[in-house]
């Protein structure tokens, strides 16, 4: 299978603290990819390394190559990755403006101005995300305006809209009630046709429910990645079978 | 138990006691300048100008007297002889005057005066003020009367006239046009200056400096700078940029530019830190949200930052032409005190609160057009507040975050 991402002795430093030690982890194309472990082991750290978020910590190092499609993401302008790398984050965060400019803000800013070709991409943006259908009447209302789980996924179709390779969320539903975290898993399983996800969750039955593989870090290291049934039904590791069978972390 | 009750009873007297005072005081303050200002302030006190435009005028032929009717008010005063009606008044700017209230078609004045400088007959109109009169009788006795003397002896003194030998008229004056032009461009220009360079700085301190000692340093000397006298800025303004303009603008001393330069410089730090605190707290995960779909930096502030910024530089700027509109230290060295009716931005010129020092350092003090002035400056500001107030409810009720 190919690999869009390859991760390779990643060593990452906040200060002094190292975070991150000696990372090594291949994402594959159109796979939904987990990352689960106790909180504070560098699973959203990672994340953020994927797509350069980590360069807005000032004091933030990291050693090692991530090649994204064969090439450092070092070596691309940050703003170019972003936008073929998408972010959904933690808690909801549309902008505070109309749902039809939150979803064109990002094609706005790398310059489509038509009108025409705007709608086009806010429509089928929304309708991606599985919005569509709620707002079609008001998208000029504030995207504050809705409710937490229609929020994120507006923001998943403002990542959308700039028709990203991958997805990169993380805990997309940490601050959704279950029936807007249950849309937002079925949405993932439809847009892995055609986008590389990753994800990041706290739920282990979130990682069995949506992904394909699932990698389980502890203390900045990966323990174990695997195949999402295998790693579950026969952790190879300890540590690994402790976490997901509940006894610790 | 009763003793406790009792301490409780007093402190809360005495508080109650010091705040009404507080309040009292404040209201006597605003019924003091209200009653001491409110009849002189007046539409015609904004639309005039302070300088009165005056004549020297004489009737030199030898006039034997008409007899014109006019049915004059309580305080009117007619002359039969010369066809005139005058009437004890106050001029704009609230002072004792005589004003011509009525001159007959056919009286020898409305045309006949001759202008002393100048030779040239002088169009007399109803409303010129009189402030002396100086006659010659046919008997020929010197007569005179001012101002002082009110409406009925100058009219006796014309009746007796059979030439004029010397008359002071003057039209106009009195009101406050000038300030308040000088203000309104005073607050335009620094507002021009202030705010590009607030906003900017503000953005630089919130998004581009890195957080280390050099930053937290400025910060600190920003909020500190705040708290500086406007005196000093005054004192600054005058050692620096007058002789900074005079050789760039070709101003001579003091200039409306100073002005504005020096408003800048003392409004700075309240825009910087007003807007700054507005930028801090816009939350990190909308300006993470924008940034992580590709946006630079720059879009990023111009986008999202700004926008959500807009209430702190709205609130900002209203503080600033609050503090501009009752700023009068400090103007005082770069503007000057002299009193303008034509405002020319080389030159300087008095705002609403520096014509209040004007007229209170004059000879006789106008205290009843300073008090206009100064109900004026109050409504301004009390105006501001309360769009500072609206402006906050409005952007609360649309609700960012």
């Amino acid at each position: 299978m190919d690999s869009i991402f390859s991760v390779k002795n990643v060593n990452l430093y906040y200060g002094d603290k190292h975070v991150l030690k000696d990372v090594n982890l291949e994402i594959y194309k159109k796979q939904v990819t987990a990352f689960i472990g106790p909180s504070g082991c560098g699973k959203s750290t990672l994340l953020r390394c994927l797509d350069r978020m980590n360069d807005l910590i000032d004091d933030c190092k990291v050693e090692g190559e991530i090649l994204y499609k064969g090439k450092d993401v070092k070596n691309y302008d940050a703003m170019d990755l972003r936008s073929s790398v998408g972010m959904v984050f933690q808690t909801p965060n549309p902008f505070p403006m109309s749902i039809f400019d939150n979803v064109a803000y990002g094609p706005r800013c790398h310059g489509i101005k038509n009108k025409k070709v705007l709608k086009e991409i806010v429509e089928e943006a929304l309708k991606k995300a599985a919005l569509y259908d709620e707002v079609k009447d008001n998208l000029k209302e504030s995207g504050l305006a809705l409710s937490g789980g229609q929020q994120q996924r507006l923001c998943i179709a403002r990542c959308i809209a700039m028709k990203p390779e991958v997805i990169l969320m993380d805990e997309p539903t940490s601050a959704l009630d279950p029936i807007a975290t249950l849309k937002i898993e079925e949405l993932i399983n439809d847009l892995k046709k055609e986008y590389t996800i990753v994800i990041v969750t706290h739920n282990m039955q979130q990682a069995t429910r949506v992904s394909d593989y699932t990698a389980f870090f502890m203390l900045g290291e990966i323990v174990e990645y695997n195949k999402t049934g295998e790693l579950f039904k026969s952790p190879k590791n300890k540590k690994t079978e402790d976490y997901i069978t509940g006894r610790f972390g | 138990m009763s003793k406790r009750k009792f301490f409780d009873g007093l402190l809360n007297g005495i508080t109650y006691l010091f705040s009404s005072l507080g309040i009292v005081i404040l209201a006597l303050i605003f019924v003091f300048i209200f009653s001491t200002g409110g009849s002189t302030l007046s539409f015609d006190l904004l639309s005039e100008d302070y300088y009165s435009t005056n004549y020297v005028v004489r009737y030199s032929s030898p006039y034997e007297g008409g007899n014109y009717v006019y049915s004059p008010s309580d305080n009117e005063y007619f002359s039969s002889k010369w066809g005139i009606a005058l009437e004890d008044t106050t001029s704009i700017e609230g002072t004792d005057a005589i004003s011509i209230s009525y001159i007959d078609r056919e009286s020898p004045l409305i045309d006949g005066l001759v202008n002393v400088s100048n030779s040239n007959y002088h169009h007399l109109e109803i409303g010129t003020y009189i402030s002396t009169l100086l006659v010659n009788t046919e008997d020929g006795r010197v007569l005179s009367s001012s101002v002082r003397n009110g409406a009925e002896k100058m009219c006796e003194t014309l009746n007796q006239a059979q030439t004029i030998t010397n008359m002071n008229l003057s039209r106009g004056g009195g009101g406050i046009k000038g300030s308040l032009i000088s203000t309104l461009y005073l607050i335009l220009f620094t507002l021009i200056l202030l705010l590009p360079l607030g906003i900017a700085a503000a953005i630089y301190l919130s998004i581009c400096a890195k957080d280390n000692k050099i930053t937290r340093a400025l910060k600190t000397l920003i909020d500190m700078s705040s708290g500086v006298p406007s005196i000093i800025f005054g004192l600054v303004g005058l050692l620096i940029f007058v002789p900074m303009l005079n050789g760039i603008i070709g101003s001579d001393g003091h200039s409306l530019i100073a002005g504005a330069l020096t408003m800048t410089i003392m409004l700075l730090p309240t825009v910087i830190s007003t807007t700054k605190e507005t930028i801090d707290v816009i939350p990190k995960k909308i300006i993470n949200g924008s940034l992580a779909l590709g946006a630079s930096q720059t879009q990023t502030t111009f986008k999202i930052i700004l926008p959500n910024a807009i209430p702190g530089i709205l609130t900002s700027t209203l503080l600033a032409i609050g503090r501009i509109i009752g700023e009068s230290a400090a103007l005082i060295f770069v503007m000057g005190t002299q009193i303008q009716d034509n405002i020319i931005l080389n030159q300087g010129s008095t705002t609403l609160a520096t014509h209040i020092y004007n007229l209170m350092g004059l000879e006789n003090p106008n205290t009843s057009l300073a008090a206009a002035i100064a109900i004026i400056i109050l409504i301004a500001v009390l105006v501001l507040n309360i769009l500072v107030k609206l402006v906050g409810l409005y952007f609360k009720k649309k609700g960012l975050k």
